[in-house]
């Protein structure tokens, strides 16, 4: 059992390790072996090559830039509806919850053509907003949001109530600061999404905006040539900010995964 | 609704009493209806028209035209995606199996160990996942070119696939997507699984141990069977994003030309690239041949979900 757990970390690890060992090694070396790193120098040149040449420094703004609109926007949005769904009832709510519910059935890629031209008809294709704004719209957000607000006691709503605070208020001064961990969890998850996404960003932007996902994968084209360190140089970088958010936030993403499958 | 308390209306019942409720949910489905519903409905309609990117004159309605055009003519576009339906009927019971199958093994496994060895394995089993499918995608791009590649060059030594180019050869290249997709999902399956694993009361495996039931045994007649509610949502799942199979050979084959995107003889070519291509082509009815194809994609998934649902209520 211990080799099977062993070989299974190393095909997950090691890869990762690989991209660090080749960047920072001797352009002479033999790509298919160079386990340990063995020149700093010609992997720092590779880096700021990579960064500069390639543009990956406007890539990261870029696609940081709509990373974060779309989780101010989806953690607004997405917090209200759970908000109003775990602690009020009114008429329509079954079906209102059903459409999000049944929503989740039809993923992006089933109307990412009409969605496409009506960005473009809106003027917002290569925008900031552009690209986030169908990005915000996320059910399984409202989901996981929804389970944190369940676990919570009516009975905060219900005084505050009675103190007098009116609904929104409630929300803003007690419901959100209580949904601290939902929201951590929802905003990671969304920032692993939207950081790897290519599809939709690659549709929606175009000369102003350029995502980390279409300039690696524009990297990679065999059509023009470029150096093998500077492109596996490359893909270590753009691993840089995913890997940091999961070593921060790692038992809120796998805590959030289970959630959503045993939930489901 | 300042001292509306619940349960006893202060106003007469009216949808004026929940304005607040509906004030809050107006964000969110205005964004829906906007970028979600209307799109959805939208490229319904379309399938059925000979919409273009084009067309001046109008959009007008051609009933099935399209449909026909896609299945039956054998012109370009058709002979592209039925090709694409090939591959996909090919790449995904195949990544599926595969995947789950190293998932659940890994799942059963790693549940036998507990602390911190369970979650440094968890965890690092995990990290494939959080990597973008971009990355995943260079990765492996690398490992599987048959010089530089570390995989592709020690595979040749022992006799598979010696001085081919995986991503353009027949057979390969769907090898080289299931690889990286099983690479990348393995974590995410495995995580709701070892979930699921965990969900199951102790008692069950106490009882089992007094009555004398080997670890296997265990596996055979507790686990697996408390965990098929989950197991069949991993499997639906995974079905659905397999059919959606987009980011891997669309970066492998990449090409100025769209139609060498999918490779030679289209042997990398899946429907939503070839979806993608009929935007961007310009033909005639090219949004509205796109739009048909999003809509044969949507009846696929309805299936599953469908099947998954009457499963479900046969268990009940």
């Amino acid at each position: 059992m211990y080799a099977i757990m062993i070989l299974w970390l190393l095909v997950c690890l090691f890869p990762l390790w690989n991209l660090v060992s080749t960047t920072f090694s001797r352009d002479s070396d033999d790509l298919t072996r160079t386990f340990l790193p063995n020149d700093f120098g010609n992997g720092l040149g590779k880096l700021s090559y990579a960064l500069t040449a390639l543009n990956l420094i406007h890539a990261t703004a870029d696609t940081l830039g709509y990373t974060v609109v779309t989780i101010l926007g989806m953690i607004v949005i997405c917090s209200l509806v759970a908000y109003e769904f775990t602690f009020y009832k009114f008429p329509l709510k079954g079906f209102l919850y059903g459409a999000i519910l049944g929503s989740m059935m039809f993923p992006l890629v089933l109307y990412v053509i009409p969605l496409y031209r009506f960005v473009v008809t809106l003027g917002i294709s290569d925008t900031l907003l552009g690209v986030a704004a169908p990005l915000m719209v996320s059910p399984l957000s409202v989901f996981i949001l929804m389970q944190f607000l369940e676990d919570m006691p009516l009975s905060f709503v219900e005084s505050a109530r009675i103190d007098g605070a009116g609904h929104f208020r409630i929300f803003a001064s007690i419901v959100f600061p209580l949904l601290r961990n939902g929201l951590i969890t929802a905003t990671v998850l969304m920032f692993l999404n939207v950081w790897g996404a290519y599809l939709w960003p690659s549709l929606a932007t175009g000369a102003s905006i350029q995502p980390m996902s279409v300039t690696i994968a524009n990297m990679l084209s065999p059509m023009f040539y470029t150096d093998p360190r500077v492109k596996i140089g490359a893909m270590l970088l753009s691993a840089i900010p995913p890997l940091t958010i999961y070593l921060f936030f790692q038992r809120y993403v796998i805590n959030g995964i289970a959630m959503s499958g045993v939930k489901g | 609704m300042t001292n509306g308390h619940p349960g006893k209306p202060v106003r007469p019942l009216g949808f004026r009493r929940y304005a607040v409720n509906y004030l809050g949910l107006l964000p969110f489905f205005a964004l829906f209806v906007a970028f979600v519903l209307i799109p959805l409905v939208q490229g319904v309609l379309m399938s059925f028209t000979d919409w273009s990117t084009k067309l001046r004159g109008g959009t007008h309605f051609t009933g099935l035209t399209n449909y026909i055009y896609i299945l039956t003519s054998g012109g370009t576009s058709s002979q592209r995606f039925l090709k694409s339906i090939v591959n996909l009927l090919i790449y995904v019971p195949t990544t599926v199996t595969i995947g789950l199958a190293i998932s659940l093994i890994l799942a059963l496994i790693v549940n036998q160990f507990t602390g911190r060895q369970h979650g440094f394995f968890r965890g690092s089993f995990f990290v494939p996942t959080v990597l973008p499918l971009f990355l995943c995608t260079g990765i492996w791009q690398w490992y599987l070119n048959s010089e530089t590649g570390l995989v592709a060059s020690t595979l040749a030594r022992i006799g598979i696939g010696n001085g081919v180019t995986w991503s353009q050869t027949p057979g390969y290249a769907i090898a080289v997507c299931v690889i990286i997709d099983i690479w990348h999902a393995v974590g995410f399956n495995f995580v709701i699984m070892s979930a699921g694993i965990q969900d199951i009361s102790p008692d069950y495996y106490e009882a089992a141990e007094i009555d004398g039931a080997t670890t296997w045994q265990q596996m055979r007649y507790i686990t697996l069977p408390l965990l098929e509610p989950i197991l069949f949502f991993v499997i639906t799942y995974a079905f659905i994003s397999a059919l959606q199979v987009y980011d891997i050979p669309r970066i492998l084959t990449q090409d100025t030309n769209p139609n060498s995107i999918g490779g030679p003889n289209q042997v990398m070519l899946f429907p939503v690239m070839e979806m993608v291509r009929n935007l961007h082509s310009g033909d005639k009815a090219g949004l509205g041949r796109a739009c048909c194809e999003g809509v044969m994609l949507m009846f696929m998934i309805m299936g599953i979900t469908a099947f998954q649902f009457r499963r479900r209520k046969k268990k009940i």
